[in-house]
């Protein structure tokens, strides 16, 4: 089943990631006789548990957690991940085919430089041509946009022509970028080809660095998180918010 | 405080300065006399100005005051302008100027002779000398000055000469003028009127008594209104005009100056007969006080005379005075033939005034210039301390003369000129108050400027964040470069002041752009902007606007209301108080767009912000959670430092200036959408975005401690309690544990009519049912993720942290709590949550809690006991009396049908009922029954008890059982009562004499075997 369809909320796949994390193994039934309100054990109401599969689908398509005989446990680079959030989106970065398809509308928004976009005007249409393998209408789109907003990718918006602004939070943007800084001052380069491979797309198809990166950055030092300067030997220079750098320093312990 | 360079000192400021015009030499004049070149004509019989465009220059104004021969009539010319505008400049100008066109010409020639009459000169005597001089034997011994009189004496003339105005048998009004206090209040003016002469800028204005306090007086003397009053005017009216009138009159006979007109008179003709024509040019007829009105009267009326006079007045008295001599006149023709043209040298705007001839361009430059230099030249000394720039390099870093200012900083001081909060643009306040006032500082211009406060809020676009050693010396002296990027100062200019400086600031962008057709905004005269394309009609009547402060006002519909200048103005407003706020921590005030702002952005990236559910969006039966307090739908305060009365989101200066101004933006700009600022880049989305987050974030987590601690509790403890008391009431046992409380109650559970509280246990089991659903919906609101996904590991702590008999404890212990969360169902039926937790007509959590307390083996109040034995009573002898029977063949009916035949008591069909009960049935009602007993004999707390309770009522009230029970129950007491009849046959037996000496006692010894056996086994259990 294509991740595209499954029917989750973001919520949903962090609470179960975190009793795997902590509880494991469990088993399938174990999960959900903790997570299901009702009589788990009771067929009749089997469509009703469809939420809990389809999270822990999720969660296993995109190497998060794993069923070994005993029951599930948390993958093993997943364990090692720092913040589950950055893990998922680490999980869903990797996937590729069926399952790459959360990660293709993120590329998507960023080869067109998007900061607003509208899942039911546009962004359907926008993935149609993007992503034609994939049937996208507005209820998987709509799992994808919840999803990425509890994780932290995107905003739902209340707005009179967008459902979303892609402008990421706080906390995961200093997550990614100690992810991704292996020293406090590094080349900003380094940097945006690393976010650009393991976490999230960072360029437009003219290969500049799409704008929510540059808000993103800007943002940071603006609240003196970061430091973005020219350096003379460091590496490629690229506008961030109209201001040439080619060099990032962590200013603040993240 | 900076130590700088200066080459001039206090006293030659104060000889250029400080003078008035009639005090310096000529020289000194004309060495700061700067033409007054903008003089608005208000009116004009002057055929030559009628091509002017409304404005006239000095010069002209001078050919049109000399434009008369020897025979003219009196012509009049008003020079209208607000104190320190520049009437005495152009009146002292005008006579030298009257002076100078003869000079050289013979005395027999016609020509035209200034008589000035200055500011300064305001004693009636004085005038009259002025005027005198060109008579040869007018005596003026008799002319006195009012400083010289008695006081009292002229206090008693003045009271008597008010009071003889009335007739004797006005006893109330002639009570009110001789008492105490309205001698005391004329006594007090007539001090400030003598005191007055001697300080020009004083008003010469005598008020023997305010309306108020006359009208005041008069509530005291209730009879004056009936003496005065007449049907048109009422008594104030007619008493304070008599009083003026009189005060007046007498005090011009006290001065005795003769009589006004006739020197006037007898002058003209003194001045015919030399071939001169009279220019009598009065610098403020505000000076002359009681003889205004004989100047206006004589030149206005008498035909005969041939006078040019020129008039200053004070923009509110010009108004007054001709008022006053129209009303005297039958026809306003006669004084308007007079006056030849009436001048203006100020103009009112919206927040003051402005004088008209400063608003050419540079010409507050030029004028600052002239006196510098001036006052430069007379000094004639060199900088001390000295400093290394030649003239020419100071002046080209400061502009020509202009050190220690340059041009910026001039015209923001004068853009800036304000007195008592008004906009007040005159060159006296220009160059007195703050020319003179930085000059003589010893301190550098900048550091003084603001602490002169006779400046407004003084516009400035540096970016709040910048703390440089140079921010104020920029913010006056630098300016906004092109771009709007950077203000910029000559670096010579800091290094003059020894102040640290790279000589540029970083700026907040300043460009203003039309909100409705994005066309870059104008600036009008009054450096307001506007937009070029755009009109000022309403948007939604139609018809022309009015102006009514900041806003222009359909004059249909005054709720449509759109900013002056458009939002443009607004906002450029608003944007320099938030940066003064920022910048210079200044308060706040106007800060409701900027809440709209910000209020607009949280909603835009929350769609409920005030929501307690976590995750917000969780599950549709969820209960509405939420704060609710104000009058918006997000509380926002802009903090000055102080706190808000009540949870909000915070909007503090310490918030980075970008983002606040995007806040301030999107508040002033409403008709664009939020997306069309982020898709024009004018705001930045992650800023937003970011703040937005957090402010909800915060104002939840403020609101959930709120809670908790004037509670004590915390919404999932709460959430917690409600679930376990319906569980248990829905008869789903006393489990408390995660898997207990997650289990689904449906929609109408527990049903009302079938929760069981005893009486002892003071709940009202309708307020469970009627408040129900709003705490089921309440736990899912806590710990539901989804409608059919719980969030275990958070119910898991939550649960693990706590017990039935703590939250009891904390919910029972409430005592307070403020209100602004609102707890219900749905949002249209929701409680306050204190009222919920705390009031008799809500839920009411505190007495369930408490009553749940009082309801434990340990509690002092014995409810548990009491309601046990009341139980046991009711229930206990059925189960007792079945204690070892199991069905119905265990009991011997064929004793009790032995007894029957022995006892006098038939047997009634109860006997059957039970000996035919079915036996499945008949077991398990006993052995439930038995159960259920002994459940309520162990329970040891509330949760407990009602958890037995309701089954045991289940048992004994509902179904089959019930049945069986109360046959049961009929059965016990029917034993009983046939136990009581044997008992009563055996006495009856033993008391019968049978008369027999040996008796067959058989049937007796049978009957009394049987009633010892049928007792033993009641006493034993059937």
């Amino acid at each position: 089943m294509s991740v595209l369809k499954r029917n989750i909320n973001g919520h949903d796949i962090l609470a179960l990631r975190e009793f795997i994390s902590t509880d494991a193994p469990v088993t399938e039934e174990e999960i959900k006789h903790s997570f299901f309100p009702g009589d788990e054990t009771n067929t009749a109401i089997s469509e009703k548990l469809k939420l809990i599969t389809d999270a822990l689908g999720f969660l296993e398509e995109t190497e998060q957690i794993v069923e070994e005989g005993d029951g599930y446990r948390l993958h093993e680079s997943a364990a090692r991940a720092p913040d589950p959030k950055v893990s998922i989106l680490s999980g869903l970065h990797a996937q590729f085919g069926e399952n790459g398809a959360y990660r293709d509308v993120l590329e998507y928004l960023a080869t067109e430089d998007k900061i607003l976009a509208n899942r039911k005007d546009g962004l359907e249409d926008g993935m149609d041509g993007y992503a034609s393998d994939f049937e996208w209408n507005p209820t998987n789109l709509r799992y994808w946009e919840r999803t990425m907003d509890c994780l932290g990718l995107i905003k739902t918006v209340d707005g009179d022509d967008s459902t979303l602004a892609f402008v990421l939070e706080h906390d995961l943007w200093k997550r990614l970028l100690e992810e991704v800084c292996e020293t406090r001052t590094v080349q900003l380069e380094d940097v945006l080809f690393a976010l650009n491979d393991q976490y999230v797309p960072v360029w437009t198809s003219s290969r500049t660095v799409a704008k929510y990166v540059q808000y993103g950055l800007a943002g940071l030092e603006t609240r003196s998180e970061i430091d973005l300067r020219k350096e003379s030997d460091a590496g490629t220079t690229y506008d961030i918010d109209s201001k040439g750098v080619n060099t990032i320093e962590l200013t603040t312990q993240f | 405080m900076t130590q700088y360079p200066k080459n001039w000192t206090d006293r030659s400021v104060e000889k250029y300065v400080t003078q008035e015009s009639q005090q310096k030499s000529r020289a000194e004049f004309e060495a700061t006399h700067v033409p007054i070149d903008r003089i608005k004509i208000e009116r004009t019989q002057i055929d030559a100005w009628a091509d002017k465009d409304g404005f006239v220059g000095e010069a002209e104004f001078f050919d049109a005051v000399i434009d008369s021969h020897l025979e003219s009539d009196n012509r009049m010319f008003f020079v209208v302008g607000e104190t320190g505008s520049g009437k005495s400049e152009l009146c002292q100008w005008l006579e030298y100027n009257i002076q100078d066109k003869y000079v050289g010409e013979s005395d027999d020639e016609f020509y035209h002779e200034p008589i000035l009459i200055p500011r300064q000169v305001r004693e009636p005597r004085e005038v009259l000398q002025r005027l005198t001089q060109y008579l040869d034997d007018t005596e003026l011994d008799e002319a006195k000055r009012l400083a010289e009189l008695p006081p009292q004496g002229v206090l008693d003339r003045t009271t008597g000469d008010i009071t003889i105005a009335f007739d004797k048998s006005q006893n109330a009004t002639i009570d009110l003028l001789q008492s105490d206090e309205f001698k005391e209040e004329v006594r007090q003016n007539l001090d400030k009127f003598v005191n007055a002469f001697d300080d020009p800028s004083q008003e010469l204005e005598f008020e023997p008594i305010s309306k108020d306090k006359l009208e005041s007086l008069i509530d005291q003397y209730p009879g004056v209104k009936s003496e005065l009053a007449t049907d048109i005017t009422n008594a104030v009216d007619i008493l304070y005009n008599k009083i003026t009138e009189q005060a007046k009159e007498s005090i011009k006979d006290m001065l005795f100056v003769g009589d006004l007109k006739e020197t006037l008179r007898q002058l003209n003709e003194r001045f015919k007969d030399s071939n001169r024509r009279p220019v009598l040019i009065i610098e403020d007829l505000t000076g002359f006080t009681i003889f205004q009105h004989d100047i206006l009267s004589f030149f206005s009326d008498l035909e005969a005379s041939n006078w040019d006079v020129v008039i200053g007045v004070t923009t509110g008295m010009n108004q007054k005075l001709v008022q006053g001599r129209r009303a005297d006149f039958t026809s306003e023709e006669t004084i308007n033939d007079r006056i030849e043209a009436r001048v203006a040298l100020t103009e009112q705007t919206d927040d003051g005034s402005k004088t008209l001839f400063l608003q050419q361009e540079d010409i507050h430059i030029d004028l600052a210039q002239k006196y510098l230099t001036a006052i430069k030249n007379d000094a004639d000394i060199d900088y001390t301390p000295p400093h290394n720039l030649s003239e020419n390099e100071l002046d080209d870093a400061f502009g020509d003369g202009l050190y220690p200012f340059n041009k910026p900083f001039l015209t923001r001081v004068y853009e800036n000129l304000r007195e008592d909060d008004l906009k007040k643009q005159t060159p006296r306040n220009y160059l007195k108050f703050v020319i003179e006032g930085l000059l003589t500082n010893e301190n550098p211009p900048f550091e003084h400027a603001d602490l002169l406060q006779k400046l407004g809020t003084i516009s400035n676009t540096l970016d709040p964040e910048y703390h440089g050693p140079d921010r104020d010396l920029l913010k006056w002296y630098g300016e906004q470069t092109d771009d709007g990027k950077k203000y910029e100062v000559d670096e010579r200019i800091p290094e003059i002041f020894d102040v640290p400086s790279d000589g540029w600031a970083p700026s907040v962008d300043d460009t203003l752009l039309c909100e409705k057709c994005g066309t870059e905004m104008d600036e009008s005269s009054e450096g307001t902007p506007f937009c070029p394309s755009c009109e000022t009609v309403c948007s939604e009547c139609q018809v022309p606007m009015e102006r009514n402060g900041e806003y222009w006002v359909c004059s249909n519909i005054p709720e449509h209301k759109e900013p002056i200048g458009g939002l443009g103005t607004l906002f450029k407003s608003r944007r320099q108080e938030l940066l003064n706020w920022k910048a210079e921590g200044m308060d706040f005030k106007k800060t409701s767009d900027l809440e709209d702002g910000a209020e607009r952005v949280i909603r835009y990236f929350h769609d409920d912000p005030t929501s307690l559910l976590t995750p917000p969006r969780n599950a549709p039966q969820a209960s509405a959670v939420w704060w609710d307090k104000g009058s918006r739908t997000v509380p926002i305060h802009v903090s000055n430092g102080d706190e808000p009365r009540y949870r909000k989101v915070v909007i503090s200066r310490e918030l980075p200036s970008t983002l606040l101004l995007d806040l301030l933006r999107i508040g002033v700009y409403d008709e664009q959408s939020i997306e069309e600022h982020i898709e024009a880049e004018r705001v930045d989305p992650q800023l937003l975005r970011w703040w937005a987050d957090q402010a909800v974030r915060d104002l939840r987590s403020d609101v959930e401690n709120d809670i908790e601690e004037d509670f004590g509790v915390t919404l999932d403890e709460i959430a917690l309690f409600g679930k376990y008391l319906l569980n248990v009431l829905g008869g789903y046992g006393t489990e408390f544990s995660v898997q207990s409380l997650m289990r689904p109650l449906e929609e109408d559970e527990p049903d009302e009519n079938k929760i069981s509280i005893p009486q002892e246990l003071n709940i009202d089991r309708y307020t469970i049912g009627n408040h129900r659903e709003t705490l089921k919906g309440l736990f899912r609101a806590r710990f539901h993720l989804r409608s059919n996904v719980i969030n275990y590991p958070k119910l898991h702590r939550c649960v693990s942290q706590t017990t039935p008999v703590d939250l009891v404890d904390r919910i029972a212990d409430i005592t307070t709590g403020n209100d602004g969360v609102k707890l219900g169902a749905t949002k249209s039926n929701a409680d306050s949550l204190s009222d919920f937790l705390r009031l008799a007509n809500s839920f009411n959590a505190r007495k369930i809690a408490t009553e749940v307390r009082n309801f434990r083996t340990d509690s002092r109040s014995g409810n548990l006991e009491t309601a046990r034995t009341r139980i046991v009573n009711q229930y206990g002898t059925v189960a007792d009396a079945f204690e070892d029977i199991s069905k119905p063949e265990d009991i011997d009916f064929g004793t009790i049908d032995t007894a029957y035949d022995l006892s006098d008591r038939s047997r009634p069909t109860i006997i059957n009922k039970v000996e035919e009960t079915n036996p499945e049935d008949f077991e398990s009602t006993i052995s439930e029954l038995r159960e259920k007993m002994e459940m309520i004999k162990d329970v040891t707390n509330a949760w407990e008890f009602l958890d037995a309770y309701h089954p045991l009522l289940m048992l004994t009230n509902a179904g089959t059982s019930k049945r069986v029970y109360n046959d049961l129950s009929d059965f016990t007491t029917e034993l009983t009562k046939l136990e009581d009849a044997l008992e009563q046959k055996e006495r009856k037996l033993e008391n019968e004499d049978f008369g027999i000496e040996k008796l067959d006692t058989t049937p007796f010894d049978e009957a009394k075997d049987a009633a010892a056996t049928l007792t033993d086994k009641m006493e034993d259990g059937l």
